[in-house]
């Protein structure tokens, strides 16, 4: 895993809280309510920040809001109360130029993996370089070390329909890493591949942390989240619950 | 290693064949139109050209004069003026023959026919009607001068006018083929509206994505556009060498050099797909 070096400065010191919740809450339209009602809101009141270089677990049963609230991190879904910061500004205010800014400092691994069908293993991978314009020439050799440690060494060519689901998502797990980001999300990102492969992942995932990047992985799995021994956000009944000291939670438990 | 997909896109799909297909068919007809209005334009300036260059003088004889004498005077005075470059009367037994086949051979005999002059003036100094009158006023001949200009006013009305059609046609046809891309980049990508959301997740921004639609589309355009214009050549081509249409070359003369304006035309395509799918791409994506 070559892309990134020890050297490398990867978030400006003065944006120490890469991730601000404040008084977020999230409402739906539908089964008779407008969305606007809090009382039928499916998150309320999160109140919790995510420190520059911090490594969290985000868990919850099935329907918790986990996928919301890494959508509202992400710019994908705008809440419906209070307001999200991301390094330090508040995305309620950023144009879609800055929303597009914002989101080159984010990888994120989706859970139903979202890649593209017409491109081959090497392009998908490389499709956030390829955003920013930079050079193939300079960054080829660095994907292809990055999807070598990804196992996907031999699958360069290959279009995605002919990957098994493990192999899909190691390939959207590479794609999220691919730039550097300074904040990591993963839905789920080790849902599909064995114990092993998943251990591996979160190696990755530990690695890109210890070099500054500040990582939330939402997840079931239980097994991982003991492995790793990182502190947990748990959400429930729409509120999130430290399971740790370590983790910075100003309310909603 | 590059990317494949330039454009990041999938390969056409059938929707776009059909695509292709109206837009060359759009680009086809605007090359006609276009192609006519050169060849209009050049039949209206031979006309006119002709026409001005030429004059017609009616003299009545006064006296005892006959006028066939009066006429012959007449072109002689006319002969002598500066800017003409021939003058010579219409000989009585031409005039009849020149009417013959409008009147036939019974009313002839009985028809006062008038004495006229046939005045062709220089091209490059014509002499001025006032300058005539004045030439044959000094002889005391009385004559009256048709310059055509009549029949120039409305040759040129009606070059101006086909003009003016063949001109809305073509603005027209660029308009629709502008219409049919601007639709189908709404098709496009709202079809790929789960590409556009991967892309702008992975930080493109709105005019990286609308590049990408532009650079399709513009491309698409521009080949289909090459098609129709290359089928318009073909057309001119057909009518020119065919010797069959002779007639409809005289009303439209086609000239080989014309093919040359057909070049810009898969550019132009290019050019307005471009830009149609940019800017429908921009306000698709403002508005999500």
């Amino acid at each position: 895993m070559a892309p990134i070096s020890e050297d490398d400065d990867i978030f400006a010191p003065d944006h120490r809280q890469v991730v601000v919740f404040d008084g977020v809450g999230l409402g739906y339209e539908g089964h008779g309510h407008t969305g606007h009602d809090p009382d039928h809101y499916i998150l309320k009141d999160l109140n919790f920040s995510l420190e520059a270089g911090s490594f969290h677990f985000l868990t919850g049963p099935s329907g918790a809001g986990k996928t919301s609230l890494l959508r509202m991190i992400y710019l994908s879904q705008k809440p419906s109360t209070g307001e999200v910061s991301l390094f330090g500004e508040r995305i309620s205010y950023a144009n879609r130029n800055q929303t597009a800014q914002l989101r080159r400092r984010i990888g994120i691994v989706f859970q139903d993996f979202r890649l593209l069908d017409h491109l081959d293993v090497f392009d998908n991978a490389a499709l956030p370089l390829f955003v920013r314009g930079e050079d193939p020439k300079r960054f080829e050799a660095d994907v292809q070390e990055l999807l070598n440690w990804v196992g996907l060494k031999t699958r360069l060519h290959a279009m995605p329909d002919v990957l098994s689901g493990g192999e899909k998502q190691r390939l959207a797990i590479a794609r999220a890493v691919v730039n550097r980001p300074t904040l990591i999300l993963a839905d789920e990102p080790t849902g599909n591949i064995d114990h092993a492969m998943g251990l591996r992942i979160m190696r990755l995932f530990i690695e890109l942390n210890r070099l500054g990047a500040t990582v939330l992985i939402a997840t079931h799995d239980e097994a991982l989240i003991r492995a790793s021994g990182m502190p947990v956000l748990e959400l429930r009944e729409g509120r999130v619950h430290k399971r740790d000291l370590t983790a910075t939670v100003r309310g909603g438990s | 290693m590059t990317l494949k997909r330039k454009d990041l896109l999938p390969i056409q799909d059938t929707r776009e064949v059909s695509l292709r297909y109206v837009i060359a068919v759009l680009f086809f007809l605007a090359s006609m139109a276009f192609l006519i209005v050169l060849a209009s334009n050049r039949a209206a300036t031979g006309w006119s050209r002709e026409i001005r260059s030429e004059v017609t003088v009616q003299v009545r004889p006064t006296g005892l004069e006959t006028g066939s004498v009066a006429a012959a005077r007449a072109a002689e005075v006319l002969a002598g003026v500066s800017g003409v470059k021939e003058a010579a009367a219409i000989e009585p037994e031409r005039a009849k023959e020149l009417i013959k086949p409008w009147l036939g051979d019974a009313v002839l005999e009985d028809l006062p026919l008038p004495n006229l002059v046939e005045v062709r003036l220089d091209d490059k100094a014509p002499a001025k009607t006032a300058a005539l009158s004045e030439a044959l006023a000094e002889k005391e001949i009385d004559a009256t001068i048709d310059d055509h200009s009549t029949w120039l006013e409305d040759i040129e009305k009606s070059a101006l006018i086909i003009r003016l059609i063949s001109i809305s046609i073509f603005l027209l046809i660029a308009s629709a083929a502008a219409a049919v891309v601007g639709f189908a980049t709404r098709a496009g990508l709202t079809a790929r509206a789960n590409i556009v959301e991967v892309l702008s997740l992975c930080g493109a921004t709105d005019l990286f994505i609308a590049r990408r639609f532009q650079y399709r589309f513009a491309r698409m355009a521009g080949l289909s556009g090459l098609f129709g214009a290359g089928a318009a050549g073909a057309v001119m081509a057909v009518i020119k060498v065919t010797a069959a249409s002779q007639s409809f070359l005289l009303a439209l003369p086609f000239s080989w050099l014309d093919l040359l304006v057909l070049i810009p035309c898969p550019l132009l395509a290019a050019v307005i797909a471009a830009f149609t799918a940019r800017t429908v791409t921009l306000r698709m994506l403002g508005e999500s």
